[in-house]
């Protein structure tokens, strides 16, 4: 099969299982939906290896290929094709999208198994996949504007989908507001940049704008802008942020597939994908770079102190995403792709483990909580530990490879970017604190009571089963409560899986190890090809010294954790001796973990808590979500109320419209 | 002698528009709109549109004007009040029904005064005459003129249509269609009766059964 | 004396969709005489059908004939054939959709029909019209039939409310057409559209304060029948209280006679002024979309939501007017028919909800729509969506031609405004969606009445052509392109 026919097919597969799972939400039964929504991705992957060999069986010059189904409309100045574009950019992301999906729904299989909504959970995955396989193939603005839109509307779907739950209808709503911000900013960035080149494909957009704007051009810039508010929107980046946290209101598998590994990387895979244009629009990219930083900041001090397993995780995406967003706005493509693969494969581990634990314990998600997990779930604990490591990248773990790669590149280009070079291994100390923060209050000290019984050999079950989020009675649609549901590890459908990504998150970073291998940078160049900061020639002094202080930041942080929430509520002596050495390096004297707390972690928490109670509470979401909501209520009423029922109103406002439009065209005369 | 005739035909006229909206009493009124017709009709005289005054005078002022008059009658000029204006609409109309005015006369003026100068139209004997207008109506109005017939049919079978309901808003002995009645609009969707204060007896004493 | 007359040449096949539907109307009228109401129940509505059939078979085979027929009164072109179409269809639909509601407690089953079938006429009239006299018998033709549908629900207070609103406000607005289209005759002195047209660019009368001020009557009086702001102030009370079926129909053909006439005036004779009127037209197509989409905001009452988004939905379509080009008047073309159709499938829904529950017309008659009758609410949602402008439906394709055509013809704020009023009616259009499948019904409510196949029908129908034009919408885009060619060459 050639290599247009494997790209269709990658799409094909997914929106042939939506439909199925959609029409036949009646008729199917049992594990038949889990099974068919999981072939059908893994036919997708299938299929997007295919075109993989395929396509890197062509000379590197064709490997930008544009495929057109159908012509959908070429009248009336529209010539908008029901086309993709294949190249290695977009290739990457399906192989990403596609692998990681595939073992998320079979996660789901199992996770999902006691809840009523089977069917409709697995219809909306396969339709959220199709969407944003469709986002990442569109070979024209249009199609990847309605792609954009596609997404979103899936992921409000899955955020609701436990639609019972006011909490969850209500998160559902804020993401799907600030998402249609997002999607306003993509349409009227779309509609600028088509003014300007007279294009809708991307491939003459990219050709022709050179010709048309010079550098910084007021227009383009405008235009990067406004994509830019789309692809903040989209990966929930400051300011456009808060839906992400509360997105946690959906099942696990959704959190670990949409709102980690797949949907908010797309304003990555945006910013790389328009790098002919954000070249042109540096003052648009610096704006990214920027929005980037202070995202990874931001997120990760608010990381150190919120309570909600989930919430951390979530915290800690946006953290990374503001790594790959800072990374490819400031041309640094490969290392910014290469950790959305690998961030792909450990934050959806996280999050799998996660919901172990959280059907563990029931649907309670606070950390306060938890405890001592770490003895009766020892894989999910394992899949906890691989996970954080590679997500406080420490060596040789792939999270080490592919930030050290992004902090590199950034290094290379100098200038201000040290700015944004020191930032990012500011952000990488914290990351490896919050990480172990979390691993070590949900799985070391005292056994929780659902830890305990789970010792015992029983399954808890509360009672009453409670929203964690507001403390409403739930019904059992909402897949805890009951005695069907799952421990993770013990369900193989669910072991197997988080067993895969485990792997994928220790080793992936093997493809692209500076001066050994380089894979994905060779892989990646037919796109970048045009780019003059693809590529640069690295400094190897400066690798080295990145990675020696990268792996001392990840490791100090993983103390400091240990000393606050370990060692210092005085559990065993056992743990101790395990890190005794970084214990005896750092702490000769007693007073020393008061010191870091004082030092590092209060300042830091105090802004985490700043930043969530002030800027994300008030400003964020008064000013975001809260403003236009209260200025269409306010409008609306203004509306209405001249709505009198009275005729004579009515008339009068036909006089006084018709007495206007003759008095402005009197004037014009 | 033309200006003069010309002047105190459209003063009357005006006046007697002015008339129709102004008097309470619908007797007066009705009066008022025949002023205002006969003085049109002596506005079409000056254009030498001799028969078009007279059908306004046997038509309007007439036939038109007689029902007027007897419908008033039946349903009896009772000092029934038409229900206040708001506060706004009784300021901004009244502005904008000026503005208009002002722009409309503007609009005329600023394009009509140049008639004023020119040789006037050159009108043959025959203009305006009942054969004259026949035959415009045969030939170049030809499809207007059909279709006006059209209209008269349309409001005879609207008009017997609706005054079959002779019982208000029952039929027969059944009361009131209950879920009819009960499907009343919220609070601010803008109906008449919101408007005028309260919910109205609609056609009739029925209502309240 | 006056010498011989000499009548005007009569080109019957020209004229034929005119007499069939005239012959009709009246057939119908008669019919509706017999004495069996069971007879009558199907024959009227049937021959009301056949008529309309028959109107459409001699409207397409008008199809790339234009022709100026009797005496320049009218002119039969691809705009007359597309939107007549359009019309002829509304009114077929809204004979299906009426044929279980009971005309005959109203104004009686011959007279409904034969008042739908003149109205219809009354639009054709106005679609073709060339001269103004035209013009205003044709929009008295169409309008005082409405103002008796609307009522025809003699039982129900709010229907004789919306006639009476209707009837008294829409004098009006004709009062201000009239007076717009005599200044324009008094600037021009000619009734005649081809003839204004002369007279405009032989005497440069462009900055003629007569002509102007005629001109932006005329756009007051024909915004009032299309229901833009600030001309729309009736709709959402009319369109709310008149019979849903008759609704329906106002929705759909009224808006397209409307401005049918209007392209017709102002991409005609009045194009050598369009510097002057084009703001005039973004300005109200800005307030429109404003003011419907804030209106539609929190409506309980679907047929008020769909009122005001029909305001909202003429400010997009002033938009592609807005750009006096082949390319808008195209895009407004498609739209209008994607609109009529799109709006028919949310209509048809109301209209079979209405009939099975007690609260059919509110939002909460739609709670748990999805479970009951999963097919009917797949229809609204497709026509929400497609309202909405979402892929991959023919209101998307029609807001990107608009779009589209906006930002070539330097317009490219108002396409802003068009992108961000779409934004706001996601607010209220997906409200509907999330009522029908993620709420449920208060209790389970067991449909007193037989669910009416040809109502799901005409949804699905609707539904499907919706989607097929937002899947392969080459084919109506360059038909559409072809209407806009031949009103911009015919000038």
């Amino acid at each position: 099969m050639s290599l247009t026919t494997y790209s269709w097919l990658v799409l094909a597969f997914p929106l042939t299982g939506s439909i199925i799972l959609g029409l036949g939400h009646k008729v199917l039964k049992g594990k038949t939906a889990g099974a068919i929504g999981t072939s059908a991705i893994l036919l997708s992957f299938l299929s997007g290896l295919g075109a993989l060999r395929s396509l890197q069986s062509r000379p590197e010059e064709s490997r930008q290929v544009v495929s057109s189904l159908w012509t959908y409309a070429q009248t009336g100045g529209l010539d908008v094709q029901f086309s993709i574009l294949v190249d290695p950019l977009s290739l990457l992301m399906v192989l990403v999208v596609a692998g990681v999906s595939t073992l998320i729904h079979l996660y789901s299989v199992a996770y999902i198994a006691s809840d009523e909504g089977y069917v409709r959970f697995f219809a909306y995955l396969n339709f959220f996949v199709f969407s944003m396989l469709m986002l990442v193939l569109a070979g024209n603005l249009i199609l990847l504007a309605v792609g954009w839109g596609l997404v979103g509307a899936a992921s409000y779907l899955l955020i609701s989908f436990w639609y019972r739950r006011n909490t969850a209808t209500k998160a559902g709503i804020k993401a799907f507001v600030i998402n249609v911000v997002g999607d306003v900013g993509i349409v009227l960035g779309a509609i600028v940049i088509i003014q300007g080149t007279g294009a809708v494909d991307l491939l003459t957009v990219f050709a022709k704008a050179p010709q048309v704007w010079h550098t910084n051009d007021p227009q383009i810039v405008v235009g990067c802008l406004l994509l830019l508010v789309g692809a903040f929107a989209k990966s929930a980046q400051v300011p456009f942020h808060t839906w992400l946290p509360d997105a946690m209101e959906g099942p696990t598998p959704v959190s670990a597939l949409i709102h980690a590994a797949t949907m908010v990387t797309a304003g990555v895979y945006l910013i790389a994908r328009m790098h002919p244009l954000f070249q042109i629009a540096t003052t648009a990219s610096d704006v990214g770079a920027i929005g980037g930083a202070v995202t990874l900041l931001v997120a990760a001090t608010i990381g150190l102190v919120v309570t909600d397993l989930k919430r951390v995780i979530a915290y800690s995406t946006m953290s990374q995403i503001g790594y790959m967003i800072m990374a490819v706005s400031a041309g640094v493509y490969g290392a910014g792709l290469f950790h959305l693969m690998t961030h792909a494969f450990f934050k959806a581990l996280l999050f799998m483990a996660a919901g172990s634990v959280i059907g563990a314990m029931a649907g309670e998600q606070n950390l306060d909580r938890m405890g001592g997990f770490r003895k009766v779930m020892p894989i999910t604990y394992g899949c906890f530990i691989v996970g954080g490591l590679a997500l406080s990248g420490i060596p040789p773990f792939s999270g080490f490879f592919s930030k050290d790669d992004i902090l590199l590149g950034l290094g290379t280009q100098g200038g201000w970017y040290w700015a944004l070079y020191v930032a990012g291994y500011v952000g990488a100390l914290m990351t490896a604190i919050y990480t172990f923060r979390m691993i070590f209050r949900a799985f070391h000290g005292e056994p929780c009571e659902e830890a305990q019984s789970l010792a015992d050999g029983r399954l808890f079950h509360a009672a009453e089963h409670r929203n964690p989020g507001d403390g409403t009675l739930e019904d059992t649609g909402v897949g805890y409560p009951g005695a069907k549901h799952h421990i993770a590890e013990r369900s193989p459908s669910m072991s197997i899986s988080m067993g895969v990504l485990a792997i994928l998150a220790t080793i992936g970073g093997v493809i692209q190890l500076p001066k050994v291998t380089n894979t994905l940078d060779h892989f990646l160049h037919p796109t970048f090809s045009d780019s003059p900061k693809f590529g640069l020639a690295i400094d190897y002094n400066l690798m080295a010294i990145g990675m020696v202080i990268g792996a001392v930041l990840g490791l100090l942080g993983i103390y400091i954790a240990w000393m606050i929430w370990v060692k210092k509520p005085g559990t065993s002596a056992r743990i101790q001796a395990r890190f005794a050495l970084p214990y005896k390096l750092f702490s000769n004297k007693w007073y020393f973990d008061e010191i870091i707390a004082f030092l590092i972690v209060r300042p830091f928490a105090a802004a985490g808590r700043f930043f969530q109670r002030t800027v994300e509470r008030v400003v964020v979401d008064g000013a975001i979500t809260a403003g236009p909501i209260s200025i269409a209520r306010a409008s609306s009423a203004a509306v209405r109320s001249w709505q009198s029922g009275m005729l004579r109103a009515y008339a009068a406002a036909v006089i006084v419209g018709a007495a206007l439009l003759v008095l402005y065209l009197m004037l014009q005369a | 002698m033309t200006p003069l005739i010309f002047f105190i035909a459209s003063i009357g006229a005006i006046a007697g528009a002015v008339g129709v909206i102004a008097l309470r009493n619908p007797f007066y009124g009705v009066l008022s709109l025949v002023g205002h017709l006969l003085c049109l009709a002596a506005l079409f005289l000056l254009l030498h549109a001799e028969f078009l005054a007279a059908a306004q005078v046997i038509v309007y002022a007439g036939g038109v004007m007689v029902l007027y008059v007897f419908v008033v009658a039946y349903v009896g000029g009772s000092g029934e009040s038409l229900g206040a204006s708001h506060g706004w609409l009784r300021i901004l109309t009244p502005v904008f029904v000026g503005v208009l005015l002002l722009e409309l006369m503007v609009a005329t003026l600023g394009s009509g005064l140049k008639a004023i100068g020119t040789e006037g139209a050159d009108i043959q004997a025959s203009f305006g005459s009942p054969a004259e207008i026949g035959e415009l109506l045969l030939t170049r109005f030809l499809f207007p003129f059909e279709v006006a017939s059209l209209l008269l049919l349309v409001a005879a079978i609207g008009a017997v249509g609706l005054a079959r309901r002779r019982s208000g808003f029952t039929v027969g002995d059944a009361p009131l269609d209950a879920a009819a009645r009960s499907v009343s609009p919220p609070k601010g969707s803008g109906t008449m009766a919101e408007a005028a204060g309260d919910r109205p007896v609609f056609g009739g004493k029925v209502g309240d059964q | 004396m006056i010498a011989a007359i000499k009548a005007p040449l009569i080109d019957w096949s020209a004229l034929a969709p005119f007499t069939s539907l005239t012959v009709g109307a009246v057939v119908v009228l008669i019919a509706g005489l017999v004495g069996s109401a069971r007879l009558r129940s199907w024959l009227v509505p049937g021959l009301a059908l056949v008529t309309l059939a028959v109107t459409a078979v001699e409207l397409l085979s008008r199809w790339n004939h234009p022709k100026v027929i009797v005496s320049e009164a009218l002119r039969v072109d691809n705009l007359t054939v597309t939107l007549g179409l359009l019309c002829v269809g509304a009114a077929a639909f809204a004979v299906i959709l009426s044929l279980r509601s009971d005309t005959e407690e109203g104004v009686g089953r011959g007279e409904y029909h034969s008042l739908l079938l003149f109205t219809t006429i009354g639009m054709l009239i106005l679609i073709a019209a060339n001269d103004l006299v035209t013009i205003f018998v044709g929009l008295e033709l169409l309008s005082i039939p409405l103002y008796v549908l609307c009522a025809t629900e003699l039982r129900r207070e709010h229907s004789l409310e919306a006639g009476l609103k209707y009837l008294i406000v829409g004098s009006v607005g004709s009062a201000t057409l009239l007076y717009g289209l005599a200044l324009i005759y008094g600037a021009t002195g000619s009734t005649s559209l081809p003839k204004i047209g002369v007279a405009i660019s032989d005497t440069g009368a462009l900055t003629d304060p007569l002509l102007l001020a005629g001109m932006a009557l005329a756009i007051a009086g024909l915004s009032f029948k299309a229901s833009a702001a600030p001309f729309h102030q009736w709709t959402p009370d009319v369109y709310e209280g008149a019979p849903t079926p008759v609704t329906t129909f106002m929705a759909t053909a009224t808006k397209a006679a409307a401005l049918g006439i209007l392209l017709r005036i102002l991409v005609g004779p009045l194009l050598p002024a369009v510097d002057d009127w084009a703001p005039v037209i973004a300005v109200i197509a800005t307030l429109s979309i404003v003011v419907g989409n804030f209106g539609a905001l929190g409506q309980d009452s679907l047929k008020r939501m769909l009122a005001w988004s029909s305001v909202a939905q003429v400010g997009y379509l002033l938009a592609g007017l807005v750009v006096a080009t082949s390319l808008g008047i195209g895009a407004l073309v498609f739209y209008l028919v994607v609109y009529a159709v799109m709006t028919l499938a949310a209509f048809a829904v109301v209209i079979e909800n209405e009939r099975t529950s007690d609260d059919g017309e509110r939002l909460s008659g739609f709670a748990g729509l999805g479970r009951r009758r999963p097919w009917l609410a797949g229809a609204m949602t497709v026509s929400m969506l497609s309202l909405a402008g979402l892929p991959p439906t023919g209101g998307f394709i029609g807001k990107l031609a608009i779009i589209n055509a906006d930002a070539s013809g330097g317009w490219m704020w108002l396409a802003i405004v068009l992108v961000l009023g779409s934004l706001v009616s996601l607010g209220y259009y997906l409200r509907v969606i999330a009522t029908m499948w993620m709420t449920e019904g208060s209790a389970e409510k067991t449909p007193v009445v037989k669910q009416a196949r040809e109502i799901v029908a005409v949804a699905l129908l609707a539904a499907a052509v919706t989607i097929a034009a937002g899947v392969l919408p080459s084919w109506p885009l360059e038909r559409a392109q072809d209407v806009g060619q031949t009103v911009i060459s015919s000038r």
